[in-house]
């Protein structure tokens, strides 16, 4: 069955008309004029990606996005008028999975749409878009990596097929009786993806722009605000102290790396 | 002194001339007592030394009448003599009326002066002081035996002015122990009475680095009244500048407010006009010829109205300083390179560094925000394509050292082959609204510029600490472009049907069209980063 959009907008017109461009793609549609209807509207129809505006009457975009995220790590994109910085790094520590300011055009709207959606599709992950070694001695691994359908992070296992992550408790024999041994963590597609990419990379350096392309699509001229806030909330969910991160550690200046901690 | 401290004197400083006030007042009231004291001391003293001369002579005289013969000997006066000189203070010269004379040691007739001999003569004690050799001395003469014998006293003062010469050294040195301490103290008093100029310069200071919390104490002398009003000067421009940042905000709200208000309905007018013009293209009616063209004017118009809107909230964002850069560091050719690719121009040279390129052929790098850079470069492709003629030239030069600074300048040139641009334009090149060609910027299909595009790509290249100018045509044929990267950009943006791809690649222009001058701050050569593999 096609994807269910449920867009949140204020606007009538914009509301109708991406409807109709939505429709036209095949895509099946459900649209909330506001924050309240929106939530009803999420709880009933529980949809595959939300289109939200942030700014709303009566219950602001922002609050509705971190009210999905309290229940849900269903695809969120904001549509924003504003293009400071401020709002969208606000939209995106909600737990927005990416952004379009207005004006936009309708192929942008759906290029970036079919971009997250593809993100929680399985298939997209394949080896063809590992990143070649170039050192020749590091290849085979890299390679195998790819293919794998499971990959491990430190305490982390990456369940690829299932689209799954689960934390190890970090040493079995002296765990607390209170402590259960294995813990899932939830996470959005785009937290999977970027992990995921990450650890397929372990021990190398990933910069902002790969990993624009890699996770989020962008071939060019993409926002490297995208990258940090999410590494920052994929930090907070994986990281023991996410102030002091071993997993995902920063490259001043370059970008992200995924170290694997011995034990 | 040394010459450090004279120097320091010689500054004009308010406190160290109040410093040396101080000490000459303190100097001169020594001098004054002082001088007054060793003149009463020394008259005193002289007065004494008579008295006990006179006093001396008085009982010299009694005691030489009473001990001499009627008729004496020599040998008597040879015993007064020596009685006489059992006391030690003084010589004595016995002088007879015929001439002959005796005398103690050191003394003879020729030392009294004719002066103290008249009145010696006239029956009275006369005295005088004289100069015997090295010593002041003080003479004393008396008659004796009606005038048949005179005699002399001589008293040296060397005691009395041995006295007067420790009396000089001990003022002297007081009086300049005064003066010295005068000038510390005055020093110190001078700090402390100027110490609320010092408070005043240095709230003035915090106040012209923006503290405008700086206040004073106030009191009732005249520096508590100045300080009253530094404090009312103070609250008052804190006040206007804080009613100019709340202006400045509400600005900036309004803006940001106008951005939703006028946003929203362009995307909507935006998408409505996409979907209709496809649904148009899919429909398998006949449509009337006018309602194909109508539609088309409309999605030209909305187009303009889109621009035209996110232009003008643009310029109110850099008018407000709302517009944020994300400095970073780029490889230059590597982004243009990208951008032109992006946005479908074709090239006739694949637009790949030169092996010249940069210093020790480095990549060339600079310090931009990378959307601020794109608008930038986009607006001034277009602009050439559209106001000049294809095709159209860019290079990159630098980095160029600039004095003062770390960071050097990067220039990138975006050079058209079309007539240029006529002489008085010129000025108004960058003004907003300002269309260089009128009967051109409307023209169907092609990029309809608001007239505000090179005012914000000036004031994006301004607020990355770069700045964009037109080159004049001598300038640009003058300087020796030493170009890392020479790309000829040819053919229009694929959206448009205007421009039609030439088959023979021309040579670069040079000089013939109008060409921008773009600088920017150089960021730091950095190895070119892995490439991910698309």
């Amino acid at each position: 069955m096609a994807d269910l959009i449920l867009i949140v907008e204020d606007d009538s017109s914009l509301r109708e008309v991406i409807a109709m461009a939505l429709d036209g793609e095949g895509f099946r549609v459900a649209s909330a004029p506001d924050g309240p209807a929106a939530l009803i509207a999420f709880a009933a129809q529980s949809p595959d990606l939300v289109l939200l505006d942030l700014m709303l009457p009566t219950l602001d975009g922002l609050r509705v996005c971190e009210e999905i995220r309290r229940v849900s790590q269903v695809p969120i994109i904001i549509l924003t008028a504003r293009s400071s910085t401020e709002d969208i790094v606000r939209g995106l520590e909600a737990g927005a999975d990416d952004y379009v300011t207005k004006p936009f055009q309708l192929p942008e709207l759906l290029a970036r749409i079919r971009s997250v959606l593809r993100r929680a599709a399985i298939r997209s992950i394949s080896p063809r878009d590992a990143i070649p070694d170039s050192l020749p001695g590091t290849t085979a691994p890299s390679s195998r990596s790819a293919r794998a359908s499971v990959l491990t992070l430190g305490p982390l296992v990456i369940d690829v097929a299932a689209h799954r992550v689960i934390r190890r408790a970090p040493q079995p024999q002296t765990s607390a009786r209170d402590t259960p041994p294995e813990r899932e963590i939830d996470l959005t597609v785009t937290e999977f993806r970027l992990l995921y990419e990450l650890a397929r990379h372990v021990g190398r350096v990933l910069t902002r722009e790969q990993l624009l392309e890699l996770v989020w699509g962008y071939s060019y001229l993409g926002d490297s605000r995208l990258v940090d806030v999410h590494i920052q909330r994929l930090r907070a969910k994986i990281e023991e102290d996410p102030s002091q991160p071993t997993l995902i550690v920063t490259v001043r200046g370059v970008g992200y790396r995924a170290e694997s901690p011995p034990g | 002194m040394t010459p450090r401290l004279i120097n320091a004197f010689r500054q004009p400083s308010l406190r160290r001339r109040l410093a040396l006030v101080f000490a000459g007042a303190v100097a001169s009231t020594a001098l004054a007592l002082s001088l007054s004291a060793y003149l009463l001391t020394a008259r005193a003293l002289e007065q004494d030394a008579v008295e006990k001369a006179i006093t001396q002579t008085r009982f010299n005289l009694f005691l030489a009448d009473a001990t001499l013969p009627v008729t004496p000997e020599p040998v008597d006066f040879e015993r007064l003599l020596e009685a006489l000189a059992i006391r030690g203070e003084f010589g004595t010269l016995l002088l007879a009326k015929d001439g002959t004379f005796v005398s103690g040691p050191e003394v003879s007739p020729e030392l009294v002066s004719p002066d103290l001999a008249a009145k010696v003569a006239a029956d009275r004690l006369a005295y005088q002081t004289i100069r015997v050799g090295d010593t002041l001395t003080l003479v004393t003469g008396g008659r004796l035996r009606e005038g048949q014998l005179a005699a002399y006293f001589f008293f040296p003062q060397d005691t009395r002015l041995a006295t007067l010469a420790r009396l000089r050294t001990v003022l002297v040195v007081t009086g300049l122990a005064m003066a010295g301490l005068g000038l510390l103290a005055g020093y110190a008093f001078s700090r402390g009475l100027l110490r609320p100029v010092g408070e005043a310069s240095q709230a003035a200071l915090r106040v012209a680095q923006g503290d405008l919390d700086a206040r004073l104490p106030e009191g009732p002398d005249e520096f508590g009244v100045l300080n009253a009003t530094f404090n009312r000067m103070a609250a008052n421009l804190k006040t206007r500048i804080a009613e100019l940042e709340e202006s400045r905000s509400r600005e900036r709200r309004f803006v940001d407010d106008a951005a939703h208000e006028l946003r929203t309905p362009v995307a909507a007018l935006y998408g409505e006009i996409d979907l209709l013009a496809s649904r148009l293209q899919a429909a398998t009616t006949e449509l009337p010829p006018d309602v194909v063209r109508l539609t088309s004017l409309l999605a030209t118009d909305i187009d303009r109205l889109r621009r035209l809107v996110d232009d003008l909230l643009e310029i109110g964002r850099l008018d407000a300083r709302a517009v944020e850069a994300s400095v970073e560091r780029l490889h230059v050719e590597k982004f243009l390179a990208q951008l032109v690719r992006t946005h479908g121009w074709t090239t006739v040279a694949e637009l790949e560094p030169s092996p010249a390129s940069g210093e020790r052929g480095q990549p060339v790098c600079v310090q931009a925000d990378k959307r601020l850079l794109e608008r930038i470069m986009v607006n001034l492709l277009q602009n050439a394509l559209q106001h000049g003629a294809p095709p159209v030239t860019i290079r990159v030069t630098g980095p160029e050292a600039r004095p003062g600074r770390s960071s050097g300048l990067v220039r990138i040139t975006v050079t058209d082959s079309g007539p240029g641009i006529p002489v008085e334009q010129v000025p108004f090149l960058f003004d907003r609204f300002f269309k260089a060609d009128p009967s051109r910027t409307s023209r169907p299909g092609a990029y309809g510029g608001s007239g505000l595009g090179l005012s914000i790509a000036r004031g994006y290249a301004r607020l990355l600490g770069g700045d964009l100018e037109l080159a004049s045509p001598e300038e640009t044929r003058a300087t020796d472009w030493a170009a890392a990267m020479d790309g000829t950009v040819l053919t229009g943006p694929r959206a448009t049907t205007d421009w039609t791809a030439s088959s023979e690649p021309s040579p670069p222009a040079s000089g013939g069209g109008a060409t921008f001058v773009l600088t920017l701050p150089a960021g730091e050569s950095v190895e070119v980063e892995p490439r991910v593999n698309a």
